[in-house]
């Protein structure tokens, strides 16, 4: 009896505290996502001034000049294009071979097997900022520079997708594959018709990994082209800076426009793109 | 002799698998090994890009050691890294805990929403932040003016720029970090938090006694992937500051890319990219030995 007032005290105490932690979680989220959404909704209003007006005076006028300059004056078109294709084919061929790869690693055994794998894995960890050199080396002696094939090649090489396609296929019952072997299979029968349809959680996490990467890849793009007619989002973005020393407006379209169309792809396909940057770090 | 036969016959067996394996593999020995070789061997080299090589023995190596610039790059690298990994991971496991606390409602649209510059690049996060700190229309500078704080000046005191650079960086790379963190704090097993709970602990216990152990691979991961992003920081310093002011922004990579591609001193560039590699294997292998211990632990 005595006990009881004492024990509700306690719960209201309790309970006001735990308000207080739940607001501050609160208030801390909201700066977390004022601080990641902010810039884009700021550039956004600035990327409609005219940029004549857009310094110093507060009524400004209004207008789709920088975003009418962005595409009349600058290739953006074409660097949104080029980034497309070599974003996309990337994405495709690297699946495949990935898939193909890192299928031949988690269930053949042959003779050299755990010393090419380790090799493979102990390069997972470079960066090809290192690489950059000899690659542009490889490319010019090859003719490709300028080229799709240039910028697409290269990238090819990481030898992360084939880690983490092997570890997706390791999961894959041995029973199937030996049940379809004895039926009649063909080995490239039993890769198209049992290994890419069952891998296919493992090939989404690699293909948006790697688009998101390519979407946004800078140092290679600017080693391989020198032509504007060649160059991607990143690069070309990175360039309209010293051709037009001022005009932050047409910067800001710019910024904004190379983001649009990746932030639909992930509008879209929300789930998939968090699950996908996940699932490499936390199974992996 | 017997057990050479045997190889071959082996070998022969898996014709299959070796065939199959040549498209994707010739790829990563051309670009990786054959690739690792060539910039050993250039680092001995003098000449540019296009100019003929001659081997000049160790002279790539003491030149890039008596580089004051050099010198001064692993100085600013070292900084980057500390300026960049520490509050991301701390933000990000922060954010990431408070999101597995909220409903999940709340939690799932919040995660989409704190995603979103992790889609954008490099390039477009310095171009927005470059107007952001814009003295003349900036939100940064009128949030400083209006407290009537004095605006850094962003671009000509070396250490703001370096703060700057690094906050970027930061920006971009948060929602990876927190959406791993999460995930793993979300793989943490339920009825064992429950049973902590009931014992009476509270959620900072919880979270040291249960949620860490769990998650410490995760978080391992984190600190090696953010050190090694923040080794080859190179997008925002080409397009915001191009290693200026007074060098004091140049990072590792820039470097390598200075000297490889604009002063035609390959040779100097590769000695950079040799020890921009062992860099990145000593935090690698760090790594596995703090993991390993953690497993017999």
């Amino acid at each position: 009896m005595i006990n009881e007032p004492i024990s509700l005290k306690k719960t209201k105490k309790y309970s006001f505290l735990k308000f207080i932690n739940y607001s501050s979680m609160y208030i801390f989220l909201a700066i977390a996502v004022i601080v990641s959404l902010g810039p884009f909704t700021e550039i956004l209003r600035l990327s409609f001034k005219d940029t004549m007006f857009l310094i110093g005076s507060e009524d400004i006028k209004y207008s789709l000049i920088n975003y009418i300059n962005l595409l009349t004056k600058t290739n953006f078109l074409r660097w949104t294009l080029n980034t497309i294709i070599y974003a996309f084919s990337v994405v495709v061929i690297k699946v495949i071979l990935d898939t193909l790869t890192g299928y031949i690693f988690a269930k053949f055994n042959f003779p050299g097997k755990n010393f090419i794998f380790l090799g493979v894995l102990g390069t997972i960890m470079i960066p090809f900022a290192v690489l950059i050199y000899p690659s542009y080396v490889i490319i010019t002696k090859l003719g490709l520079i300028n080229t799709y094939p240039g910028l697409i090649i290269p990238m090819l090489a990481n030898p992360f997708g084939i880690f983490l396609m092997r570890q997706f296929i390791s999961s894959i019952p041995n029973d199937i594959i030996e049940s379809a072997r004895i039926d009649g299979c063909t080995e490239l029968g039993i890769f198209f018709k049992i290994i890419i349809p069952l891998s296919r959680p493992g090939q989404t996490v690699l293909a948006i990994i790697t688009f998101v990467w390519q979407w946004t890849n800078l140092i290679w793009p600017l080693v391989v082209t020198n032509k504007d007619q060649m160059r991607t989002l990143p690069l070309g973005l990175a360039t309209i800076p010293t051709e037009y020393i001022v005009d932050w407006g047409i910067m800001a379209a710019g910024a904004l426009l190379s983001i649009a169309p990746i932030l639909i792809f992930f509008l879209i396909y929300q789930k998939g793109f968090i699950e996908g940057m996940t699932s490499g770090a936390v199974k992996g | 002799m017997n057990f050479l036969k045997i190889n071959f016959e082996k070998i022969r067996k898996n014709k299959f698998a070796y065939f199959m394996l040549s498209p994707g593999l010739s790829l990563w020995v051309v670009f990786y090994i054959f690739g690792f070789f060539w910039i050993v061997v250039a680092s001995f080299q003098k000449g540019s890009i296009a100019s003929s090589k001659e081997f000049i023995g160790f002279k790539n190596y003491i030149n890039v050691f008596n580089d004051p610039l050099f010198l001064k790059t692993i100085l600013n690298t070292i900084q980057y890294m500390f300026l960049i990994v520490i509050p991301l991971i701390i933000f990000s496991l922060l954010i990431a805990i408070i999101l597995n606390k909220i409903n999940k409602r709340m939690q799932n649209i919040t995660r989409a929403l704190l995603f979103i510059p992790m889609l954008t690049s490099i390039v477009a996060a310095a171009i927005i932040w470059r107007i952001m700190v814009n003295p003349d229309m900036g939100i940064i500078s009128n949030i400083f003016k209006f407290f009537s704080i004095q605006s850094p000046n962003w671009f000509g005191d070396p250490k703001f720029t370096k703060y700057l650079l690094s906050f970027i960086e930061i920006w971009r790379q948060l929602p990876f970090f927190i959406v791993t963190f999460l995930a793993a704090i979300q793989n943490v097993d339920k009825e064992l938090l429950e049973a902590g709970y009931l014992d009476g602990a509270n959620y900072l216990q919880l979270f040291i006694k249960i949620i860490l152990p769990v998650i410490k691979p995760v978080l391992l991961f984190g600190v090696v992937m953010s050190t090694i992003w923040s080794l080859q920081l190179f997008a925002s310093v080409y397009v915001l500051t191009k290693g200026g002011p007074v060098d004091s922004t140049s990072s590792l990579v820039w470097y390598i890319y200075q000297y490889t591609f604009l002063f035609s001193n390959v040779g100097k560039g590769m000695v950079a990219t040799i020890i921009l590699l062992i860099l990145i294997f000593i935090i690698t292998f760090i790594n596995l030995k703090i993991l390993k211990y953690g497993q017999e632990g």
